[in-house]
């Protein structure tokens, strides 16, 4: 556990940190720029990006640098928090096992793909120190086989070794996406249940297990309506962690014929302020409003410096989405209002 | 323009107030067709001539401002003419300033990757009269870095001469058959390219020299030509505004024939206003002596256009 010391001053930095979010104005100045560059000159000379921006020459950007650029800001905001917090804490570690997987999960979708390139190039340079296995082995393999092999001593390799076919390919893409977010709930609820108890445990699992849920139901949603007849045994895509749907209503959703099903199923659950059929923007948003929502609530009164930790690095990841999302329409020339549609303020 | 937003007005005035009328009120009326979305049946002789007049002041930076017309001071052709000369002039100049602009900016980025790449002995004309060899001159982010062992065994080489907090600045060198493959390796690796001028032959140090005295003199023509640009918009300015405003008031002038009539020294106007810009309309009138506004159905002494008895007139 953190001293109060280290534990108040982390608080103290988070607060401050937060204080520095890109407001609503922001991104209505963003929505309405006619360029990346002119989306990168705001960010540099109007935000909290600037820092890390100091040196690009606006002109000059390529879109994946900037978006590269804007993840590494964040990553810097957690490094500095976690070494406020010592060596002492190896909950924070939670934040890299989900950047590992990320980058799994698009190692499996790649395989095949005859140019390494488009690997190489989104992998965020800044993690690579970081990271567990080594990341850039991953853009040559040519098969789930050597995939398995370049995460030989990682825990990984045990979790999708199961997923191995005859053929040495995996099942499928959901099933590897399905069996390492397991893995990461499971290692994370662990992880709360070592360290950390009483309320401090229960706002950290609320959390942890409310996206964890949110995962379900959003590859449910999507499966249902790409996938009518889906070959996949949807009871094996479940999350199983208590969040707010009990297990009978996740079954419904299961069991739904279509997507409209499902979203008739949670416009009558604990999350129907989200899932309004009338007002149903895409299960994205919905789902990315509940976890903006949780987090800000978290942030905003718990007492408690991990909670605050937790709830900052979501509030942040949302904020580069939306930052994402915000100059990809630019760059495609979308309309502002489609690009407001996907802003997620936690609104609904 | 939905009819729900348009009230019907009448007016009328003494005949010898209708060009001020004209000028103070007919940017708010609209005839029935407009107001049921119809396009009119003869388009306005002024409207072409009124949109290049608008699209040269938008492109000089003039800002148009309406003033009164108390007599017209320009053929059409005339107005015509000088706006032609006055766009291709500018046009000219801007397109020059632009070409100086381009040159400018890449002279800096010479003169800065001259500077990065003080580290680099080797002299630029040795390294461009390679047959085989590709160079590429520019800056690699620090975060691609490490990326670029992965690539090992590819065939280039990465030459960093200076490594920045963001950025390292350097060269990679690649054969002809590989240029294309290492081309896309390192746009993969976001590496931000930088052009050398063919003709910079020695060495970066002994070309920084040369490189800030042409960025220098790049950067003098661009002054003096931009100041040249803004001394042609300032002596055209006025002349520009005064000749939109006759332009308009032509225009305008033109739109009203389907609106009024002249009868016995008075004139009289019916038309559609829009409902938010009723006040502006009730004030603008209100500053002609004897003009007088009825808002709602047409009445007794003012008849609907197209009914009207008597000839009409155009002012």
């Amino acid at each position: 556990m953190l001293d109060s010391m280290s534990s108040k001053a982390i608080f103290t930095k988070i607060k401050a940190m937060y204080g520095h979010r890109l407001r609503e104005e922001d991104f209505e100045q963003l929505m309405h720029k006619s360029s990346v560059p002119a989306c990168a000159a705001y960010l540099k000379s109007q935000t909290w990006y600037g820092e890390v921006l100091r040196d690009v020459q606006e002109t000059q950007i390529h879109r994946g640098a900037l978006e590269e650029l804007l993840g590494r800001a964040v990553f810097e905001q957690y490094s500095r928090l976690v070494h406020y917090a010592g060596k002492g804490n190896r909950f924070y570690r939670y934040y890299l096992i989900k950047q590992e997987i990320g980058m799994i999960i698009n190692a499996v979708r790649l395989i095949g793909n005859d140019d390494p390139n488009e690997f190489v190039s989104a992998v965020p340079g800044y993690l690579l120190g970081s990271v567990s296995f080594d990341v850039l082995s991953l853009a040559a393999c040519k098969s789930f086989a050597e995939v398995l092999e370049v995460l030989r001593r990682t825990p990984y390799y045990k979790v999708l070794s199961e997923l191995q076919s005859g053929d040495g390919g995996p099942a499928s893409l959901p099933l590897v996406e399905h069996a390492l977010y397991d893995h990461y709930y499971k290692t994370v609820l662990a992880m709360i249940d070592q360290q950390f108890r009483g309320k401090t445990a229960e706002e950290l699992r609320e959390m942890f297990c409310t996206k964890a849920e949110l995962i379900s139901v959003t590859s449910l949603f999507r499966l249902k309506r790409s996938f009518a007849d889906s070959p996949l045994q949807l009871h094996e895509m479940v999350l199983r962690y208590k969040g707010r749907l009990p297990g009978r209503l996740m079954e419904q959703i299961v069991n739904a014929q279509d997507a409209a099903e499902v979203l008739d199923i949670l416009a009558h659950s604990a999350y129907s302020r989200y899932f309004d059929k009338d007002n149903f923007v895409y299960i994205e948003y919905s789902a990315g409003s509940i976890r903006y929502n949780l987090a800000k609530k978290y942030l905003t009164f718990s007492q408690n410096t991990t909670t605050a930790f937790v709830a900052f690095m979501v509030l942040q990841e949302i904020e580069i989405e939306n930052l994402i999302n915000i100059i990809e329409g630019v760059r495609y020339k979308q309309d502002i209002s489609q690009m407001r549609a996907l802003l997620i303020r936690g609104g609904v | 323009m939905g009819s729900d937003k348009m009230i019907l007005v009448n007016l009328e005035g003494p005949a010898e107030a209708l060009d001020e009328f004209t000028l103070q009120c007919s940017e708010y009326l609209h005839s029935p067709g407009e107001r049921e979305g119809k396009k009119q049946d003869e388009k306005n002789p002024y409207s072409g001539l009124l949109a290049k007049i608008e699209k040269v002041a938008a492109n000089s930076g003039i800002a148009l401002e309406r003033q009164n017309v108390r007599a017209l001071t320009a053929s059409e052709e005339e107005i015509r003419r000088f706006t032609d000369e006055f766009y291709d002039g500018f046009c000219d100049m801007q397109s020059r300033l632009q070409a100086l602009e381009e040159s400018v900016a890449r002279c800096r980025d010479v003169v800065t990757q001259l500077r990065h790449l003080q580290g680099m002995g080797l002299r630029f004309e040795n390294i461009f009269s390679t047959r085989f060899l590709k160079v590429r001159f520019g800056k690699l982010p620090v975060d691609s870095e490490e990326k670029l062992c992965y690539y090992q065994d590819h065939v280039f080489l990465f030459f960093p001469f200076l490594r920045g907090e963001s950025y390292i600045w350097g060269a990679y060198f690649t054969t002809e058959e590989y240029e294309s493959e290492t081309d896309n390796i390192f746009a993969a690796l976001f590496f931000e390219r930088v052009w050398v001028p063919q003709d910079i032959r020695g060495t970066p140090r002994e070309e920084l020299e040369g490189a800030k005295a042409r960025l220098q003199h790049e950067s003098g023509e661009y002054d003096k030509l931009s100041e040249s640009f803004r001394r042609l918009v300032e002596e055209n300015r006025a002349k520009l505004i005064r000749l939109y405003s006759e332009t308009k008031f032509l225009a305008r002038s033109y739109d009203m024939r389907g609106m009024l009539a002249v009868y016995s020294g008075r004139f009289y106007v019916t038309g559609f206003v829009q409902k938010d810009e009723i006040k502006k309309m009730e004030k603008a009138a209100g500053l002609i002596e004897d003009v007088k506004l009825q808002m709602g159905k047409p009445t007794g002494s003012v008849k609907p256009a197209g009914h009207w008895p008597w000839r009409r007139e155009v002012s």
